[in-house]
């Protein structure tokens, strides 16, 4: 899922909607659950399939932190 | 789980339905060498082994004809079978057996083929068959693979008399625990990480691929002028995240449909044949596919335009 394959479009990967999540997560430092949501919908196609992975990786990577009481994403990066 | 006839050819089928006959009627059956049979695929002349009973059984001559389909699921009722048009496949066999009873060469009717037959569409079409050739009602006998496969649980002998091996045919033991067991691992694969994706190969020209697998230019320009458009879409499809099931669906296909180019690749002298073979094939194994020619078309098509079938100049350096 996280490797492009021949049949992927560029726009529509995982690491292509993490990008798109971490320039508004570094721009904001803290983003609503929907309003990071409604970003993605607006700059990719199959937003539905690709959120969630994409937060999962930028989770591992330590970029980003869910807080749970205000249901909002937090940038954790530098 | 009945016994996959639609795998077999149709010699291996005419082979399995004379040993029924044998079984049925008596050793005495004759089969005919391959070829305009005349509406007869076996022959018996005589008093009946034990068909339709031992009670009373028929007497004088039978004629049985073996009617296969590479088609799953085909029935009797089928138009294409037995609906009145005159290119139905019973249409065609009626006359042939109307001369053989007019030459006093029949007088006993047994039609085998592997589709099912329907307890409406059975009595409908003896009826049509009795009063278009003048047999009895009581002297033709539909044979469906409901009738054929209790013939072969009965009689188990059959499989081997018919002489179809299991190298070159279908499994001999029944294919659902086989079923099972597939289920069974792609339950765990599941489970584990998934396989990983198709390999990205280098891209070539598409008259170096036409070149490499001998597809004619004159075929490859009319698959590229009538379907190339179509690429876009799927590839756009199969693109799409939401897609990722039928995405490995994809691969699974692709998977073997380049098994079995790679295994019969030197019986076709070029790819157009090939090509052809493979669409007809799935026209007939499938209704769903065959109600959707032109996109299985383009799907084939998809499939050798992406490299993801047919050899590339690439694979053949390797």
């Amino acid at each position: 899922m996280l490797r492009p394959n021949k049949h992927s479009h560029p726009d529509q990967t995982v690491l292509a909607a993490s990008t798109v999540l971490l320039a508004e997560l570094r721009r904001k430092r803290a983003v609503p659950y929907g309003d990071l949501k409604a970003v993605l919908d607006k700059a990719s196609h199959g937003s539905d399939f690709l959120f969630t992975p994409a937060i999962n990786l930028l989770y591992l990577l330590g970029l980003v932190e869910y807080r749970a009481t205000a249901d909002l994403f937090e940038y954790a990066g530098q | 789980m009945g016994y996959p006839y639609e795998d077999l050819d149709d010699s291996q089928f005419e082979r399995l339905v004379v040993q029924c006959m044998r079984m049925l009627f008596g050793e005495g059956v004759q089969s005919f060498a391959a070829g305009p049979d005349g509406g007869r695929d076996a022959r018996f002349d005589g008093t009946a082994a034990r068909f339709p009973s031992t009670a009373d059984p028929w007497t004088r001559i039978t004629i049985g004809q073996a009617k296969h389909t590479n088609a799953t699921n085909a029935h009797f009722s089928d138009s294409d079978f037995s609906g009145p048009g005159e290119s139905s496949v019973l249409s065609e066999e009626i006359p042939r057996i109307r001369k053989l009873v007019a030459d006093d060469e029949l007088h006993n009717y047994i039609l085998f083929s592997n589709r099912r037959l329907g307890g409406v569409t059975a009595p409908l079409i003896t009826d049509r068959l009795a009063q278009e050739t003048g047999l009895d009602r009581s002297r033709i006998f539909l044979a469906g693979v409901e009738y054929m496969d209790d013939t072969l649980h009965a009689h188990p002998d059959i499989l081997r008399r018919a002489r179809i091996d299991p190298i070159d045919g279908p499994l001999l033991v029944s294919s659902y625990e086989l079923a099972e067991v597939i289920l069974e691992i792609a339950k765990g694969l599941e489970a584990s990480p998934p396989p990983d994706d198709a390999p990205v190969v280098d891209r070539v020209t598409y008259d170096e691929k036409n070149r490499v697998n001998g597809m004619t230019p004159e075929f490859a320009k009319l698959l590229r002028s009538r379907y190339l458009h179509e690429t876009h879409r799927i590839g756009r499809f199969l693109a799409d995240p939401a897609n990722t099931d039928a995405l490995r669906l994809y691969e699974g296909a692709v998977e073997e449909f380049q098994l079995k180019i790679v295994a019969s690749r030197r019986e076709y002298q070029s790819f157009d044949r090939l090509f052809n073979y493979l669409v007809d094939f799935l026209f007939k194994r499938d209704g769903a596919l065959s109600r959707n020619r032109r996109l299985t078309r383009a799907m084939i098509f998809y499939m050798y335009w992406h490299c993801d079938i047919g050899e590339t100049p690439d694979a053949q350096a390797q």
